[in-house]
């Protein structure tokens, strides 16, 4: 066995990490060479020499500090994924519900809300669009749009 | 741990509670350059990064060996920015440390009788390649198995019989003057 070969097995064998069978064959060539034998030596001695090494102990509040700095863990897109991950199930039918709850809150607040409450440089020009769209259609129409949409959501097939 | 990953934040603070004083104990051995207060910021940081991968943890992984992997590539990292700040600041002409060979031999042949052992150990320790730093710290402080060690770094168990066999020759030589017995 070259000397290399059995310091590394030596090495390990300090660990515990080595089977008997390499351990008894590097210990066997230790023992008729000088060079491995004080290898093995000085290991034995450089465990109890690096235990002199010391390390601060930790300030206190230290777990305190490490909470204080803790981000919550629910940040804004965080969020936004969970909601998506609730309307994962459905997404046609919560889809739907949501254009129906749009509908209607448009059909509340009908075509004056434009207006009253904002300008029209405030809006942009789907929310226009969309407005004389409806402006267009009777009320009439408007319920049997609704009653359609609410239809369709009863018999929409769910997404896996 | 697992609460933690569904954020639990007192099962955190369990966490830390319970392993922050070996992480710090490693970041302290395995960055020979920073001092208590710089040990304790990185400490701080590793449980905050182990915070934000909580939710990724998976049993498997002993929370030990799982903390000391993020310790290490948390100093990695903060050595990588250190170097690249004194890259920028050398090319702004402004004077800084000397390159890292002659700040890690220096400590060390700079120690005279006096010095105390700890001190010498830890020079020594500074001459190491990170791995077998790591290696050193993680066996002889932590008392970690070869397949636990090759977990933090990384590496297969025979890297890391190779990787210790090394670091002991070297240090072997580095600390030649220093009894070795405790
Ligand atoms: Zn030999």
């Amino acid at each position: 066995m070259r000397c290399r070969k059995a310091q590394r097995i030596l090495s390990a064998g300090l660990d515990g990490e080595v089977s008997g069978r390499r351990s008894k064959a590097a210990g066997e060539h230790a023992q008729s060479c000088s060079a491995c034998a004080a290898f093995a030596h000085d290991l034995a001695r450089l465990g109890g020499a690096l235990q002199a090494f010391r390390s601060p102990a930790p300030s206190d509040g230290f777990t305190r500090r490490v909470m204080a700095r803790l981000p919550r863990r629910q940040s804004g897109l965080d969020i936004l994924q969970s909601w998506l991950e609730l309307l994962r199930p459905a997404p046609l039918g919560v889809g739907v519900a949501a254009f129906c709850l749009g509908v209607g809150l448009v059909l509340l607040t009908g075509g004056d809300s434009a207006s009253a409450d904002t300008g029209d440089d405030a809006l942009t020009g789907w929310t226009r669009e969309y407005q004389e769209i409806l402006a267009e259609v009777s009320m009439e129409e408007r319920m049997l749009t609704l009653s359609t949409i609410n239809g369709g959501d009863d018999h929409a097939p769910l997404a896996p | 741990m697992l609460a933690a990953g569904q954020g639990d934040r007192s099962a955190f603070a369990d966490l830390v509670e319970r392993r922050h004083h070996a992480i710090l104990r490693f970041v302290y051995r395995f960055l020979p350059r920073v001092d208590r207060d710089a040990a304790e910021d990185l400490a701080q940081d590793v449980f905050l990064s182990a915070w934000k991968s909580a939710p990724s943890y998976r049993p498997q992984a002993l929370v030990m060996t799982w903390l000391l992997r993020i310790a290490r590539n948390t100093c990695l990292n903060y050595q990588r920015a250190r170097r690249l700040r004194r890259t920028e600041s050398l090319d702004d002409g402004r004077p800084e440390d000397p390159p890292a060979g002659q700040v890690q031999r220096t400590p060390l042949e700079a120690a005279d009788a006096a010095a105390t052992r700890s001190e010498r150990i830890r020079a020594a320790l500074a001459c190491l390649p990170h791995q077998q730093r790591a290696a050193v710290v993680l066996k002889y402080f932590h008392d970690l198995s070869y397949a636990e060690i090759a977990d933090v770094l990384e590496t297969s168990v025979s890297g890391v019989e190779s990787v210790l066999f090394r670091a002991r020759r070297s240090l072997r030589t580095l600390l030649e003057d220093v009894p070795l017995d405790s």
